[in-house]
Parts: structure tokens; C-alpha cells; sequence
């Protein structure tokens, strides 16, 4: 892992980021018991000694699921076919790996143009006709209803600088991060838009209605604004996370919650990081709800939407045993992993230990650990964590996800319980949204952080917290079983 | 550091290939290297000459603000006009920090050591970096003779796996030979140049759809029935890089035009077109090749931080020699760019550019005979890149770019029918089909119909219906009676 070390010093030194120190993560290296059935040895007897060895080791997993698949279609084969197809294999395992002369160690960029940092320039405010900092209100009417004007998050008031932020004594700012390189259907870019414009739900702006499960309005209790969109250079994940970093990071640092809604999964890493930044490394957990575990790594790629959780790990900005992961169902990640993901301490809860225990005692469980954890919590909420008949926008759909009413409450109550400094809700694509569906969904799932966050402010922290007044009518008695 | 230097080292060898290309373009042409010559679209190539009125009080400013204010560089950020009159009434103290702030907006917007990756870092330890590209050895499956593989259970092939044209399909140039093999169309599922993404659907979407194969009514000509057609099925991708899927890209497409048939390319985005024509000009020769280019872009961007996208293929192609600015036969353009300046590069260099403003003023028949009298002068062998965007929305919604004005089936058919016929055709693409924004089937199906004229065309050909627009005797007129 050198030269992952080497590349990642580099990014950092260049762009004046914290440097990350390569920490050797634990991955369970076991020792192979490959054995050759005894049907096949004397076919294999005058296999010359690299071949065989290839056959003995892991190398052929690609191959073949398990050793014994590979050698069933040996069974019908000649000697001399056997030993082209382990040829075969032995030429693709090379073939993969890189090549120095060959193969590019990295992707040329023109330094020569006048462009190059275009994408991220801040415009200059003498540019512009001067005003004192604070929030600013885009609407022309009082009443700001959800089809109405300039479209910004929820009708909230819009900031632009940190200095804005300070002087409106932000609570939370919602900041877009349109990036969509990480595959998958793509078009999550265009996430932030489909929060803004949504039409329903969109709401009313400064005064809004209390939510009903706990009766708190989160806009009548918070200052929250609409910071714009982060800057990404569509054409590179790698590029555009420094600044996405430091943009989270810019906020946090005033104090305000940031609220970013994606773009893809990739944003895990400069969001976390951002707000890691600020609070310390170490010192915040990460719940992370999704349908995919997201640790992949040993990629040629050093970030994608697959790969952040490892990220963070491997630059020691949160450990394993920080993350809380919920609804991990699908063909991914395989054993190996899992195993590795207990070693290091993950507290996973898969859509297996929902089958077997039920939401309920699920999420009060992953409550409990998130209030155990350090002291500072980080939501990250992909989409796909819902299933895909509440959720079909998006990138990476997985059947047999939570539902609406699943969601609601574990989002609600983690950032009621605990100290939530950061969220982010990413995976939303409005191009494969056929009806206003996912795009209504994520704008709940945010207001319903929104609302939890409210009530912490409030005081409202108990277990499962409720309002009696919407949970009882009280003109009876309870009908009890 | 040393991944950085060989990051820096490629950089450089790169760099240095493509001045040397530009060298041999420069030994070979009187023209100058292009980068010399062209601006980049929207800057400017005149300096700027400061009001009479305005110079003395300006002077305060010092030489080196007064240099930018000449230079013109503030055309980007406001008209120059505008620009004066906004000074008449300010102080020089607001003077002074407007230009001090378009000064800082340059210098940060230049890449700078230090603080800039001055390339993408990869994980070179990643046990499948070229994982994306690793082809699958022919031992691990069962053993067949070479030559196309046909897919349908039934004579009709209306039901089954779903291929481009309902074609056969082939997957190694022994199969393409073994077939004697005309035309393979192979999919590139690329789709990071920017715009609405989905591109990579492409292939997918029109495999799906119906339209490409079957019998032309204007020509009564099938090209299925005259041509060896496969599906050479996709090509791979790394879907995080434009950059490093070209050279896979070019090697394919250079594999088939190795083996004799015509090779045509379903994107994916227009990055496509610099891998694509780049390759048949390694097969031809450089300079041998003539793009006919329909597109509602120009698509000669540079000077861009990324060296590939999809608006700069043509700019790179000419940038290494593969295909000089006079080969290039453009048809459609009517998007924002390029400007004043960038179409006088254009001419420059020898562009015949189509726009739908020329279109607007002589009528479609007119231009549409012009650029296919021009295709038939230029060099022998002759690529069509076909961005589905030069149609009107209407006729193609399902496109990462869409621009209003564009052209009609009616007028887009015949064109290419016209230019595979009457042209020595050696390589074809379709690029910019998005089926995530396709609402119906109207994209894909549209795009079949296009690469069925072309199909037929190359058949015209080959049956020697080589005269200038060729149309049926029998289904362009009933004969009852006399017109």
C-alpha cells in the first residue's frame, strides 16, 4: 500500500490538507488449504511447479467461486487443456495488475491552462453591490408558498459566506454538492436541484407547520439557511473533494450543522472529513444507513461512491469501531469482509438482523450504540438504504429496503438524542425519478433530521419521544388488547 | 514523491508526444502548431483601447492594471463598453479593487505547483487496475470454430437476446475474419463528458429497440440482406476516466478496422469521436481521413483543465496530426458556441462548417448537396461522427446536450444514407444517446433509423448505387399515369 500512501501524502501536501499518516488496517489474511482432489492429481502430475502453486493459492477466486467448482470443470478436461486454461487465468491476473512503462500511474491533467482552478474560483465580492452579512431572503412575498419564487431548500433564506453564517447565528446550513462520477445510473448531480424545485413539500419558507409525531416545527425553532451548491469538477471525484472538504469544514467551523445533499456516496469522505476537521479525529461517529457497506478498496480508483467508509478509516479520521451501519442487504460485501468489519469494531445491522429482530428492536439498538459513541455524530443517509418503491431515483436501487415509516422515526430520533454535527443525504437522481417520488421522500428524510435536531435544541431528548397530544385523543379509554 | 514524479513524468512524456506530433504536422503543413494559433473560445484576439476620456484618470491605476485592462481578458467578466461606463462614475479607489479583483480571479484560476495536483493520482498497488480492460481469455470457454455466433432460436430473429440489428454477434477479429465480416457495430458505454450522463445506456438502449435492421423503402435496398453484419458487442470502459479509456477504445476500433469491415460505434459520449477517428487514421493513415461531423456543438474545445471531454475531441485530433482542420466537414452547429473569434479559427484552418444558420438561409437541400459534394472532394476515406444532438429535441429528448432548431428525420436520413453511398465510408458513430432521459422510445428508436441509412448506404455501394442521390424508380413513384 505504498504507493496509496504516497498518492495520498501527495494530495494532501498539495492542496495544504491535513497529511494522513497510512495506518495499516487489519485484513484477515488466511492461510489457503487448497486440495486437489485425488480424481484429478494424475492429471495434474506433470503440471510444471508455478502453475501448480497458482492453483493452490487464492489467486484463482475470481475464477471460481471455490476451489472445488474450478477443478469439477477440470473433470472433462485434458491435461493439456487444463494447463491452457490455468494459463488463461495466470495471464489475466497479470494482465490486471499494473504495469509501469504500460500502464499510467496517474491521469494527465493540462496544467498549461488558464482554466485550470476555474471550477472552484470563488467570485470575488467587489464584484458585487456591497451588504452587511446575514442570511439573505430571496422572497418577494410574505407568504412563501412552495410554488413560489426563487427555489432554495425548504424556501429558506440563502448565505453565501461564513461570515453570513455568523451573523444570522445559523443553526443549520443546507448546501448542495452536485457530484455523479461514482457509477451507477448517473445523474445524482442533479440531486440538490430536485430538493430545491421540488414542489410538494418544498415548504412554506420561515414559518412552517409543526411536524406531527412530536409537534416541533423545525424552521420556528432554527436558523437555517440555503448555502448554495459546493463546487465539483465533474470530471473528477479526486479533484473536487479537497474543496468539498473545505467548504464542510468552513461551516462547521461557525458552528452551524452542515446539511449537504448530494451528489453520490463518494461525498462521505470530504463531508466526514470536513467535520472531522473541526471537531477533532477520533472523536466523531458515523451512523450510515445504506444498502452497501462502502468500504471497498484496493480499487485503481482511490475514491468512488464505493469506497469512502475505507477511506476515513485508512487516514485515521474515524476509526471502524465509530461506524454504525443500518440496512446493509444485497450480494455485497462478501465474508471476508464482514469478518473484517467485525475486527475492526463496525456495529453493522444488515436487513438480515431486521428479518430475524424486527425493526423496532433494531433501531433502538442502534440508537442506544449511537448515544454510546463519541460524542459527536455524523449521519450519512444513502437512499438506496429505502427500498426502491420509496426510493426508485437512484443510482444503485436494492430490493427489500426499509420503508418510509422505518426511516422516519430512527432519523428523527438520532438527531433528537444525540449531538448530530453533520448530515448528509446523498444518491438522490431526479433523472430516474419517474414521478415526484424519491425526490418527496428525501426532502421528509431531511426535515425529519431537521426536526430532530429542534427538538435536542428544545430539550426534547427522551427515548422515542412522541406528543401526546397526536399520539391519544383521550375522549376514551385506550382500547387495550 | 515517486509516484508523483512518474505522475509528473507521464505528464511530461505526454506532453512531449504532443508537440512532437505537432512538429510533424508543422513539417508537413504551413500551418502552424494549432495551439499557437487559436484562441480559446471566448477570449479575446484583439487588446482592448481605453477611452480618451477614461486615460487620465486611469493612469493612477499603474502599468500593470492598466496592461490587463488593455488586454481584454475583462471581456469574460463584463462587456468592455459596460466596463467604461461603470468606471465613469466610480472612484479609483473602486476602481482599483474591481480590477485587483479580476486579477486575483486569474491567478487563482491557473494551476499552481505546490497547491495543485498537477495530475489525478491512481492506486497503481490495486490488484485490478486494469481489471476494467482484462480480457477473457478464449481457454476458459468451451471450444468453437471462429466466425460470427448467432443468437436467435427461431429463422425470424424477433425474440431473444437482444443485439445490435438483430445481428450475429462476434467477439475476436479471427471472428470478424473467419465471418468476412462488413460492418461490426460495437457499443462504448462512456459517458463522463458532462451534460446530463447516461450515455452509457447507449448501447443497452438500442439493442432494446427496434429500427436497424430491415428494408430501406427509399433505396429498396436491405442491408442485412447485402452485408455481413455482427455485433462485436462493447467495448470496455473505466468509468471513472475518460482519459484512460481512450488508448482501450482506439485499440479496439482499430482491431476491427484491421480485419477489412467497417467498424461502427455506439456511444457513449462524443469524447468518443477523438478514440474513434484517431483510430481509423492509425489504420489509413494520418490525414487520410475525413470527418463528416453532425453536431449541434463544435466540439473543438481546449485550453481546458481535462484533456478529454466531450466538447473537445475535433480540438485533439487536430492538436496530433491525426485529422488536419481542412478534413473536417461540419453540419448542424447552433449551440451558444463557438464565438466570433473561434469561428474565424475555424476558417482558418480550414473547417467547411454547416450551421443551421447557413441552413436557415439556402434551404436544407441546397447544404445538404454542398456538404456531400464536399465529402466526395476531400480525402478518400471518410468517418461520420454522428451526435444525435444536431436533430431538433423532438426528435431525440434522450441526449445529454439537447439544443432547439435542430434538424428532422426527414432531412437527417437522407444525408447520411446519401454520404455512406456516395463516400468510401470506413467508420461510423452514433454518440450522445441518454436513454435516463428518454421518456419514450423515441431516442433509440430514432438513432436505429439513423445507423440503418447508413447501413444501407454502405449496401448502396456495394451494389454500385453510387450516383448522386440514388432513389428507388419503384417506390418513389406509383407509374399508374404520367407525373
Amino acid at each position: 500500500m505504498k504507493t496509496l500512501q504516497r498518492g495520498l501524502t501527495l494530495a494532501a501536501l498539495a492542496c495544504l490538507v491535513f497529511t494522513a499518516t497510512a495506518q495499516e488496517i487489519k485484513v484477515p489474511k488466511k492461510p489457503v488449504h487448497v486440495e486437489i482432489p485425488v480424481s484429478l492429481a494424475p492429471k495434474l502430475k506433470k503440471l510444471p511447479k508455478e502453475k501448480l502453486d497458482f492453483l493452490l493459492s487464492d489467486k484463482t477466486n475470481g475464477f471460481a467461486a471455490r476451489p472445488e467448482l474450478l477443478f469439477k470443470r477440470f473433470e472433462t478436461k485434458t491435461p493439456k487443456e487444463i494447463e491452457a486454461y490455468i494459463d488463461g487465468m495466470m495471464s489475466v491476473v497479470e494482465q490486471s495488475k499494473f504495469h509501469p512503462g504500460k500502464d499510467e500511474p496517474s491521469i494527465p491533467l493540462n496544467t498549461e491552462t488558464d482554466g485550470f482552478n476555474g471550477w472552484k474560483v470563488k467570485r470575488p465580492t467587489a464584484f458585487d453591490t456591497p451588504r452587511s452579512p446575514g442570511p439573505i431572503n430571496l422572497n418577494r412575498y410574505m407568504g412563501a408558498g412552495p410554488k413560489l419564487g426563487i427555489p432554495t431548500f425548504f424556501n429558506l433564506p440563502v448565505a453565501l459566506t461564513p461570515e453570513d453564517l455568523k451573523a444570522g447565528k445559523v443553526d443549520v446550513a443546507i448546501v448542495g454538492a452536485g457530484l455523479d462520477m461514482g457509477s451507477g445510473f448517473r445523474g445524482a448531480a442533479y440531486g440538490p436541484r430536485a430538493v430545491r424545485t421540488g414542489e410538494v413539500y418544498k415548504g412554506q419558507g420561515l414559518v412552517t407547520p409543526e411536524n406531527m409525531h412530536v409537534m416541533v416545527s423545525p424552521f420556528n425553532e432554527l436558523n437555517v439557511v440555503d448555502y448554495g451548491d459546493i463546487a465539483v469538477d465533474q470530471l473528477s471525484t479526486e479533484r473536487s473533494v479537497d474543496h468539498i472538504r473545505e467548504v464542510v469544514r468552513e461551516i462547521a467551523a461557525t458552528g452551524s450543522i452542515p446539511m449537504i445533499v448530494g451528489g453520490d456516496h463518494s461525498l462521505m469522505y470530504p463531508d466526514a472529513a470536513g467535520v472531522v476537521d473541526v471537531y477533532g479525529k477520533g472523536k466523531v461517529g458515523i451512523v450510515h444507513f445504506d444498502a452497501h457497506y462502502d468500504a471497498g478498496k484496493d480499487e485503481a480508483h482511490l475514491l468512488s461512491h464505493g469506497q469512502p467508509v475505507y477511506r476515513l478509516i485508512r487516514e485515521q479520521l474515524v476509526p471502524g469501531k465509530n461506524f454504525i451501519q443500518v440496512g446493509l442487504r444485497g450480494y455485497w460485501p462478501n465474508k471476508e469482509s464482514f469478518e473484517w468489519m467485525r475486527e475492526n469494531g463496525f456495529r453493522y445491522h444488515p436487513m438480515a438482523e431486521v428479518e430475524k429482530s424486527g425493526w423496532d428492536a433494531v433501531m433502538t439498538r442502534a440508537v442506544t450504540e449511537a448515544r454510546e459513541g463519541p460524542e459527536y455524530i455524523f449521519i450519512s443517509f444513502d437512499i438506496d438504504s429505502l427500498d426502491p418503491a420509496f426510493m426508485p431515483g437512484t443510482g444503485t436501487p436494492e430490493p427489500g429496503g426499509l420503508t418510509m415509516r422505518e426511516a422516519l422515526p430512527v432519523v428523527r430520533r438520532l438527531c433528537a438524542e444525540t449531538k448530530v454535527v453533520g448530515f448528509e443525504l446523498v444518491e438522490l437522481d431526479p433523472l430516474v425519478d419517474p414521478g415526484y417520488t424519491t425526490a418527496l421522500n428525501s426532502n421528509r428524510i431531511l426535515r425529519e433530521c431537521l426536526t430532530g435536531i429542534a427538538m435536542h435544541k428544545l430539550g426534547l431528548t427522551q427515548e422515542h419521544y412522541l406528543s401526546p397530544l397526536t399520539t391519544e385523543h383521550t375522549q376514551g379509554k385506550y382500547q387495550k388488547e | 514523491m515517486k509516484v508523483w514524479k512518474q505522475g509528473l513524468l507521464g505528464a511530461l512524456a505526454w506532453a512531449l508526444a504532443l508537440s512532437m506530433s505537432t512538429a510533424a504536422q508543422k513539417a508537413s503543413s504551413e500551418k502552424a502548431s494549432p495551439q499557437k494559433r487559436s484562441p480559446q473560445a471566448g477570449s479575446p484576439k484583439a487588446a482592448v483601447v481605453i477611452p480618451a476620456d477614461l486615460t487620465g484618470k486611469l493612469a493612477a491605476l499603474g502599468e500593470a492594471r492598466l496592461e490587463f485592462l488593455r488586454s481584454g481578458k475583462t471581456k469574460r467578466y463584463v462587456h468592455a463598453d459596460l466596463l467604461w461606463d461603470s468606471f465613469r462614475t466610480k472612484s479609483i479607489a473602486e476602481i482599483e479593487a474591481i480590477v485587483d479583483a479580476m486579477l486575483a480571479t486569474e491567478e487563482q484560476e491557473k494551476f499552481k505547483e505546490g497547491r495543485d495536483m498537477a495530475s489525478i493520482p491512481l492506486n497503481t498497488e490495486a490488484t485490478h487496475f486494469n481489471g476494467w480492460k482484462t480480457k477473457r481469455p478464449q481457454e476458459l470457454n468451451p471450444k468453437r470454430e471462429p466466425g460470427p455466433i448467432n443468437l436467435s432460436r427461431y429463422m425470424e430473429a424477433r425474440s431473444g437476446i437482444p443485439t445490435f440489428a438483430n445481428a450475429p454477434i462476434a467477439l475476436t477479429p479471427e471472428d470478424l475474419k473467419a465471418g468476412k465480416v462488413d460492418i461490426a457495430i460495437v457499443g462504448a458505454p462512456l459517458d463522463m463528458g458532462s451534460g446530463y450522463r447516461g450515455a452509457k445506456g447507449g448501447p443497452l438502449a438500442l439493442r432494446a429497440v427496434g429500427g436497424a435492421s430491415g428494408n430501406d423503402m427509399y433505396s429498396m435496398v436491405n442491408p442485412s440482406e447485402v452485408l455481413n453484419i455482427v455485433d462485436y458487442g462493447d467495448i470496455a470502459i473505466d468509468y471513472m476516466s475518460t482519459e484512460r479509456s481512450m488508448e482501450h477504445v482506439r485499440s479496439m476500433v482499430k482491431e476491427i478496422a484491421l480485419t477489412g469491415a467497417i467498424p461502427i460505434i455506439i456511444g457513449g459520449d462524443h469524447s468518443l469521436m477523438y478514440s474513434d477517428a484517431s483510430a481509423l487514421a492509425e489504420v489509413h493513415g494520418k490525414g487520410n481521413v475525413g470527418v463528416v461531423h453532425f453536431d449541434a456543438h463544435y466540439d473543438a474545445g481546449k485550453d481546458r483543465a481535462h484533456l478529454i471531454d466531450h466538447g473537445q475531441p475535433v480540438w485533439r485530433l487536430i492538436h496530433e496530426g491525426y485529422v488536419p482542420g481542412k478534413n473536417f466537414i461540419q453540419v448542424g452547429l447552433r449551440a451558444r458556441s463557438p464565438d466570433v473569434e473561434t469561428f474565424e479559427w475555424m476558417r482558418e484552418q480550414g473547417f467547411r462548417y454547416h450551421t443551421m444558420v447557413e441552413i436557415e438561409k439556402r434551404g436544407w437541400d441546397v447544404v445538404m448537396n454542398r456538404a456531400v459534394r464536399e465529402a466526395k472532394e476531400g480525402p478518400k476515406n471518410i468517418f461520420i461522427s454522428f451526435d444525435i444532438d444536431v436533430m431538433d429535441p423532438a426528435y431525440m429528448t434522450g441526449t445529454g446536450t439537447p439544443v432547439p432548431g435542430g434538424l428532422t428525420m426527414r432531412e437527417a436520413q437522407p444525408i447520411v444514407r446519401r454520404l455512406c453511398a456516395e463516400t468510401h465510408v470506413v467508420g461510423f458513430e452514433i454518440v450522445e444517446v441518454d436513454p435516463l432521459v428518454d421518456e419514450t422510445y423515441r431516442t433509440a428508436l430514432n438513432s436505429n433509423y439513423i445507423l440503418n441509412a447508413c447501413m444501407t448506404g454502405i449496401a448502396m455501394r456495394r451494389l454500385g448505387l453510387t450516383q448522386e442521390h440514388y432513389l428507388s424508380p419503384l417506390s418513389s413513384e406509383h407509374g399508374q399515369n404520367n407525373y
